[in-house]
């Protein structure tokens, strides 16, 4: 009996190491079939990206480009996961490099453009579909480095179906339209705000989309680098009553709640508003496939029409100078620039390609449209996080929990924000 | 002639047994620390090609780094708290099992277990769990039954955020240092705590007087482990709170993890932890030579 049950068990380990341990990539390769003339050399080329919600659909969108070039494979791999930005940086390191990777724009980019590990674009002939602001992004010293391949977006996401219930027929444009919005939908019994105060890079974006419609950011950045500035300024003072109007109408224990929660609550229609990027939709989406939803700016004075989005690039891809597959490389770039291809990475992953006469994803009610018209008016800042000094993001976030938790007041939060940007130049 | 050849045998044993187990602890503990230290001295931000040494300047940075400092506050404050709890409680739920108590031997093992397998469960999960907890499941027996006292924010705070980890980390750890107290309580020969008894101690002198003292060895042993986990505390800081709200619960691990990893300076980061290192080394060697004064030998 015992030899029996020892057998059993032996043989369902095994069954479950062979299933554990068969993961072979799909290769998706057709076999190299020479057509016309000259056989072409089979080329396989590896590309890295981070995001972890569009590891299948970038797969079918690369099988498409194989269908058309059946001599070139493309490998995309998710090195390091969660740990992608250090884990590049240690393969690179040691030897292992890919063909053509993602990182993010503004100052991520610059740092491998310093460091020699990007391709320089501002010759290629695809870079002319590429919309100006998108190019700013990778403009280091006049020189442009990388293919900026999505645009997000940051701002209110409003539950459409909430706003309705509670009588609501225009979206707020300033900040008193925003406190009666929410007078309004307490009344109804709805939350008006969905916060995350956990999570320390929900109030990074809050901050974020306040301080960057308060003032030029790299002017901002420069000025503080010399110590010839301050957070402390009249507009982020009024921009801040937002923040307090957030905090008092906003979902019980709100240090409690984290992202998912947030997003839970929106997209239950529990409450009507939340502050955060487009990033969130499949979030929102998979507890509410039918989430119709609305896209605002947060208001950061009493004028309308003054409010704007935030909108910047956060994937590039670029090329590694000494990949073997230079010209393969330029010429899948290329290919993803072709208008065919941007709306498959809009069907498929969600994307936005900051190209011209690109088509925004569906999805999450009109989110994307409402973004795009803002976009085509030019009327977007960036996200403070990408100028900002490295990992100044984290002790913001800190110290916007300390403000929210009513351990600073404003000017305490401007002092500590000023003393921590010095420690991080250091 | 005789003698000498039998001594060197005798060392070519001793290094034959020694040497495996030396040789992983030289290849996984001191090749990285050496590694680590030649970082320290160098601004390397963890992308660049070349290292540049710039000597002890990491290190003179790290005095005025008040992030730093109030990261050691923290981690000493959490220590201090989880080593005395755990250890108070542990002991107390040892005495209770070893005690006439439970009279069932079959009872005893299944209530060790029960309180031991916390300890197999990942930092990360245990984390997860506790947090699941204090937010929604709390929450939803003070809706739901309106049980009052349990409507408290606790990440709201630093006192709560820490008596959350703690909370957790306590949890997780106890059944450990129980079972070190159980087998310390059990090496204690019955004669003598007859023989105390009938000399007059009874109850809580014969705890204080003649047990405690006969399980010093367990005592020193969960000491030591319980402070050096103490300060090397991560997972669940970082899971749960992320050093939040507001850096209350940013222990030492937290911060160098964020020096290095998320603000890319990899040669401050190192130079940090070989400090936090040097701490442990010295708190340990103090308390070994205090405690090893007070064992009693039977």
């Amino acid at each position: 009996m015992k030899r029996v049950v020892a057998f059993v068990l032996m043989t369902m380990m095994l069954l479950v190491f062979t299933a554990c341990g068969g993961n072979a990539p799909q290769q998706g390769a057709e076999s190299n079939q020479a057509e016309t003339g000259t056989p072409e050399k089979k080329v396989t080329l590896k590309l890295w990206q981070w995001r972890q919600e569009i590891v299948e659909s970038l797969e079918e969108v690369l099988n498409e480009y194989t269908k058309q070039n059946p001599n070139v494979t493309v490998i995309s791999e998710r090195p390091g996961g969660e740990e992608y930005e250090l884990t590049v940086k240690a393969m690179i390191a040691s030897g292992e490099n890919p063909d053509v990777f993602a990182v993010r724009a503004w100052s991520q980019t610059k740092e491998y453009a310093d460091a020699g590990q990007v391709l320089e674009f501002t010759n290629e002939p695809f870079m002319s579909v590429v919309s100006d602001f998108a190019k700013e992004t990778v403009n280091i010293d006049g020189k442009l480095y990388g293919l900026p391949m999505q645009v997000d977006g940051g701002g209110i996401i409003y539950n459409k179906k909430v706003f309705e219930e509670a009588g609501i027929t225009k979206p707020p444009e300033t900040i008193s339209e925003l406190e009666q919005v929410c007078e309004q939908l307490k009344s109804k019994g709805f939350i008006p705000f969905a916060v995350a105060h956990k999570d320390w890079w929900t109030l990074r974006e809050l901050f974020s989309y306040l301080h960057t419609q308060t003032t030029d950011l790299i002017e901002f950045s420069k000025a503080m680098n010399v110590g010839n500035e301050s957070f402390k300024n009249p507009k982020i003072d009024e921009a801040m009553r937002v923040v307090d109007i957030i905090n008092e109408n906003c979902n019980e224990k709100p240090m409690d709640s984290d992202y998912n929660n947030a997003c839970a609550l929106i997209a239950q229609g529990k409450a009507a508003m939340m502050v955060q990027g487009l990033w969130s939709i499949p979030v929102i989406e998979r507890v509410n496939p039918d989430f119709d939803g609305g896209f605002i700016p947060v208001p950061v004075s009493d004028t309308a029409g003054e409010a704007r989005l935030s909108a910047d690039i956060t994937v590039v891809f670029h090329i590694y100078p000494e990949s073997e597959n230079i010209e393969e490389s330029k010429k899948l770039l290329e290919w993803f620039t072709q208008k065919e291809t941007a709306k498959l990475f809009a069907e498929k992953c969600g994307f936005l390609p900051p190209f011209e006469n690109a088509t925004p994803p569906k999805g999450g009610g009109s989110v994307w449209n409402d973004m795009v018209v803002h976009v085509e008016k030019g009327n977007v800042v960036p996200f403070g996080y990408s100028i900002w000094p490295t990992g100044f993001d984290a002790q913001l976030g800190q110290i916007m929990q300390g403000y929210c938790t009513g351990e600073y007041d404003k000017d305490q939060l401007y002092k500590q924000l000023d003393d921590t940007w010095k420690s991080f130049i250091k | 002639m005789h003698i000498n050849s039998k001594k060197i045998r005798d060392t070519i044993s001793f290094y034959q047994f020694v040497l495996p187990a030396l040789l992983v602890y030289a290849m996984f503990f001191l090749i990285p620390l050496a590694g680590g230290f030649i970082l320290s001295l160098t601004d390397w931000n963890g992308i660049s090609k070349e290292l540049n040494f710039i000597g002890l300047k990491n290190y003179l940075n790290i005095l005025d780094d008040t992030r730093f400092l109030n990261s050691l506050k923290t981690t000493l404050k959490l220590t201090v708290s989880f080593v005395v709890i755990v250890n108070v409680l542990s002991l107390l739920v040892a005495f209770l099992l070893d005690s006439e108590l439970i009279k069932s031997k079959k009872r005893k093992h299944f209530y060790r277990g029960v309180i031991f397998v916390p300890h197999s469960i990942s930092l990360i999960i245990v984390a997860f769990i506790w947090q699941f907890t204090f937010t929604k499941v709390y929450s939803n027996l003070v809706n739901e039954l309106g049980l009052g006292f349990l409507d408290i924010s606790w990440f709201g705070n630093s006192t709560g955020a820490i008596a959350a980890v703690l909370i957790a980390m306590i949890w997780q750890s106890l059944g450990y240092y129980m079972v070190v107290y159980v087998a310390g309580l059990q090496t204690i020969d019955p004669n003598l705590l007859e023989a105390a008894e009938i000399d007059g101690a009874k109850g809580l002198k014969k705890t204080i007087y003649i047990t405690l003292p006969l399980i010093t060895s367990s005592i020193i042993v969960n000491l030591f482990i319980s402070i050096i986990t103490g300060f090397k505390s991560f997972d669940i800081v970082f899971q749960m709170t992320s050093g939040g709200p507001n850096n209350a619960t940013n222990v030492v691990a937290l911060d160098i993890y964020q020096e290095a990893f998320l603000t890319q300076r990899y040669g401050y980061g190192s130079a940090k932890a070989i400090i936090l290192c040097i701490l442990v080394i010295v708190l340990t060697y103090f308390q070994l030579k205090f405690f090893k004064s007070r064992e009693v030998e039977m």
